[in-house]
Formats: structure tokens, sequence, C-alpha cells
């Protein structure tokens, strides 16, 4: 069978807040109406839904019954996080290839910020009854104490990692004011960094993602089909280059257990070389960069694993910052990210890209940018996008 | 808000219950392999390795220091009263592959603490069931 090639045809999502004063329904439904109609089709069109595992309080079919959508192909990908996104673009070309039909529509969000219980990151874990008996007692928990352990440990083995985890928090609060559309408003220095107050020693408040109400959507479609497409809002159609995702072994299904062999692993190496090869680029071809950001330190590892530089090298990689800016060769989360804009769950990450290749972002587009490259962390999974300009 | 959970772990949870038993005459175990040898924490029905059958296997209370970290204010409600606290991931020095989650209340040891050092478990009791395994510095020999 002949590997159609994937293509966004649309984006959509809505604002970035702590409050957005709206259900988790009336979220998705901005966001994908947007998607939809940026791709130039009505919702009835749309033949498949596939959404990256719990990363919605709303099910495929409740957004149907909004919407009119009646799709033949739903289906979770099992995957979270940015590397679910991409997953779930996995699904959709083999779905395409099986031909269960030419649209596929991808989403996340809830308003997590203001209201939504399962999914905010307290409740996220406690479904796993490992963490719940063997490391909820023992207070390794919520999310920031896990991160501080990899932090604690990365700077004993590598060198004190602050100054680079500064430069990374400090660009992407820079692209997140040029963004406008950010949850943070107010821009940050290196010293805001240092005088963050530490929420589990050694990681600071300003090392963690936001917490956000947002969703976003993509709908992707074979570039034959795209092609054909009539496109009323004279988008660009974006192709996918290259996609791949992989899990650490031993597979370890519930967040950040300590069952890996080092615990700050990731299996970007093991994704990343297939997803580059795929497109036939190399790390010195890639114009910009959006990775998931759940914290700083994540980021960090993630730029190592992805072979930008080797594993201790990241704080000489990152140096000030420069290198991670606008202007500096591997521009870094372009629009904030989650550490400064909002999280989504990493869709934003995969709509940045889009629009960096559309020439859409306005002022924080990298003039001439024709390689986006996409990290998707989640938790043992990585995935790794790369997109191209039609 | 969400209902606070207990910070007691489930004793009768059948996947950890030899572990309770254990801790409860004060000894700490693990699963290995009866075919393979290799440990496997968190506990799995089966080798992951050769698909053998696992036995808990008792091991001496030292650990080496992987990482920790240091809480001081509560982030989620059930911690209220605990800070603050030390939570310190523990490689078992009898068995390779185990990294342990647990916790010591003594902040008098957080200046002396560096990845790989000596930890020695000791066990406090929290109810009937539950024999709690905690941590401390282990004196410098
Ligand atoms: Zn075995």
């Amino acid at each position: 069978m002949k590997k159609e090639q994937l293509a966004i045809i649309g984006i959509g999502e809505t604002t970035y807040s702590s409050n957005s004063g709206l259900t988790g329904e009336a979220l998705l439904l901005q966001a994908t109406t947007r998607a939809v109609r940026d791709a130039g089709l009505r919702m009835k069109d749309i033949d498949g839904i596939i959404i990256p595992r719990e990363m919605s309080d709303v099910r495929p079919y409740e957004l149907e019954f909004q919407t009119g959508m009646n799709a033949k192909f739903k289906a979770y990908a099992m995957m979270e996080s940015t590397a679910g996104v991409i997953h779930a673009m996995e699904m959709a070309q083999a779905a395409l290839a099986a031909g269960m039909g030419k649209h596929y529509l991808i989403y996340s969000g809830a308003n997590q910020a203001s209201a939504s219980q399962s999914a905010s990151p307290r409740n996220f874990h406690m479904h796993d009854r490992y963490k719940r008996n063997l490391e909820f007692p023992m207070g390794f928990h919520p999310q920031p104490v896990y991160f501080a352990a990899w932090k604690r440990r990365y700077s004993a083995l590598y060198g004190d990692c602050e100054p680079a985890l500064a430069a990374i928090c400090v660009n992407q609060r820079r692209h997140a004011l040029l963004n406008g559309n950010s949850q943070m408003k107010k821009p940050l220095s290196v010293e805001d960094y240092y005088r963050s107050p530490l929420l589990a020693e050694p990681l600071r408040l300003l090392d963690c993602c936001l917490i956000t109400d947002s969703a976003a959507a993509l709908v992707v479609s074979s570039m034959e089909t795209a092609k054909a497409l009539p496109r009323p809002t004279g988008r660009p159609l974006v192709p996918v280059l290259g996609l791949a995702t992989a899990a650490t072994d031993p597979v370890s299904p519930y967040c950040f257990h300590q069952t890996r062999p080092e615990m700050f692993d990731t299996a970007a190496g093991k994704c990343v070389p297939l997803a580059m090869s795929m497109a036939g680029i190399q790390h010195d071809d890639i114009d910009v960069m959006e990775m998931y950001d759940c914290f700083s330190i994540t980021v960090l590892r993630e730029i190592e694993d992805c072979g930008f530089c080797g594993i201790g090298e990241g704080i000489d990689f990152i140096g000030d910052g420069s290198v991670l800016s606008l202007e500096g060769k591997f521009p870094l989360n372009t629009h904030g990210g989650q550490l400064s804009r909002g999280y989504s769950w990493g869709m934003c990450h995969v709509l940045e890209a889009t629009k960096q290749m559309r020439g859409e972002a306005a002022r924080c587009q990298i003039p001439g940018a024709k390689t986006a490259f996409v990290g998707g962390y989640g938790a043992w999974q990585y995935g790794c996008l790369i997109l191209g300009r039609d | 808000m969400a209902d606070e959970l207990s910070l007691l772990p489930e004793h009768d949870w059948p996947v950890l219950q030899p572990f309770w038993e254990a801790a409860n005459r004060g000894e700490l175990v693990f699963p290995r392999c009866k075919h393979c040898g290799t440990w496997h924490w968190y506990p799995t029905y089966m080798c992951r390795e050769c698909e053998g059958e696992l036995e808990w296997v008792s091991v001496a209370p030292h650990g080496t220091l992987y990482s920790w970290v240091v809480v001081r204010r509560a982030l989620v409600a059930e911690y209220r009263e605990k800070v603050p606290y030390i939570v310190a991931l523990l490689e078992i020095d009898d068995a390779p592959g185990v990294r342990f989650v647990l916790n010591t209340t003594d902040m008098s040891c957080e200046k002396k603490l560096y990845i790989g050092a000596k930890m020695q478990i000791v066990f406090e009791r929290l109810s009937d069931a539950i024999n709690m395994p905690r941590c401390l510095l282990a004196e410098p020999i």
C-alpha cells in the first residue's frame, strides 16, 4: 500500500486564559469549528475523529451531538501530550490508507484552570494504583516534585542547569508577549527567574508550565485530497514530511513511575532519527522548533535526546539562550509554549509549527522558515513531527 | 475542592500485599524472577525479561541516594500536616534495578545529602496494617 502524504489543512484554537468562563464543550466547539472552517470544510465533511488519550473532557460523540458531525472513524490515540497528537496523525495516515475517509479532526482541550476535575493535573495521575500506593503516601506527588527530582539529578551529574533553564523561560516569555494570545502578560528577566519561589526544591515556580483554559484542533487530510479542495481562505497547505512515535523500555504506562533505568530518559532517540530520515533532513536544516514543555527541565532533556547535542551538553548548547531566540539558529517555542503562553496538552506546538510553515506566525514568524521540527514529550512516550512548506 | 485521599497505602491490594506483610515484620522485600534473577519494581505479574514467575525476596535495608526533593510547602491538601519533608529515591543495594521512593522528616540531614550517599531504611508504624519504610542518612563509616 502506498503511503499517502499527510497535510495539515486546518487549525483552530481558543484564547489561553486562567478563566475562560466557558464550559469544556464551548471551548472545544470554538477550536474545532475554527479548524474545520480554516480547512474550508463544514463539520459534516469530517470523516474521522482521533483524539489523544485523556486530553479532553469532551468525548467525540458529544462533539458530534453538538455539531452535526457523524464521523465514520473514531478512535483514541493511546499516547499523551504532543506525542499523542503526533500518534493521532499517524493513525489518520493509517485510516487514510485504509480508505476510512478523507478528513480527520484531532482535538484537545478543557477548562483546566477554572473548572475541569477529570482533566486536572492533580487527578490525572491519581488513577494509577501504583502511584496511589507507592509514591503518593511517600509525598512523591504531584508533578513538580517529580521534575524537581530530575532537576536535582541532572545538575548533580552534568552541572548547574539553572542558567539554561532560566534562558529557556526568559526566551519563551519574550515569544509569548509577541504572540498576543497568551496567559502571561508581563516580561520576565533572568533575575526574575532566580527570584521565583521554590515550589519543591530545587524546582522553581517558573520552571513549571501554566494551567490553562484552552482548546485546540487540527484537520489533516492527504496532500492529494487537500490540493483538490477549494481553499476560500487561501491558506497554504502544510505537508507532513516525517512523523514517528516511540516508547521507552520498559513501557511504563503510568506516569513517572520509578521504573526506567534513568528517570529522565525520553524515547526521543528512538523516533526522532526515523522522522528526520523520512523527511530527508539533518538538524542543520531545521528552521524552527517547537517542543513540549511541561517543565523547563523537560525541554533541556528533549534538546539533548532529539540529537541537537549530546546528553549532558544541553547547558553549553543553550548557553545564554540566544541560540533558541527568534533570531537564533534554532528558534524554540516561538509562541511562548506552555511555560508562558498556556497549557494545551502540547497541541499548541503543532499549531505553531503549522503557522510558521504558512508564514502566519505574525510577530513570532521566522522569516523564510521552510522546515519545522516538533518534539513531543509524553512521559514514557515521544513523538517527532517534521512539517514543510507547500 | 477535590476529596482528600488517605495517605495510607491500601494494605490489601493483592499486588502489594506481600510487601506490606513483610514490612509489618520489619522486613524489606522486592520481587525477583525465579528463573533469570531480574528484580522488578514496581511489581509485575511476570518477568518482563523471560516471562518467568516472580518471588518476593528479602533484602538488607540499605540504599544509595539517586535523587531527592525538599518539600516545604504542601502542593496538595493531603500533605498540609506532613511538610516539611525530604522525599528520596533510593537504589536498593541488594536489588539492582530497584528504585524505591520514600521520605524522611529529619531535616537535619538536608545539607549533607548528595547523589550516591548511603541511606538506611527504617520503619515507622502508621496503622495496624502499615509499617511504613522511611529513610535516614547512614552515618559515615
Ligand atoms: Zn526472568
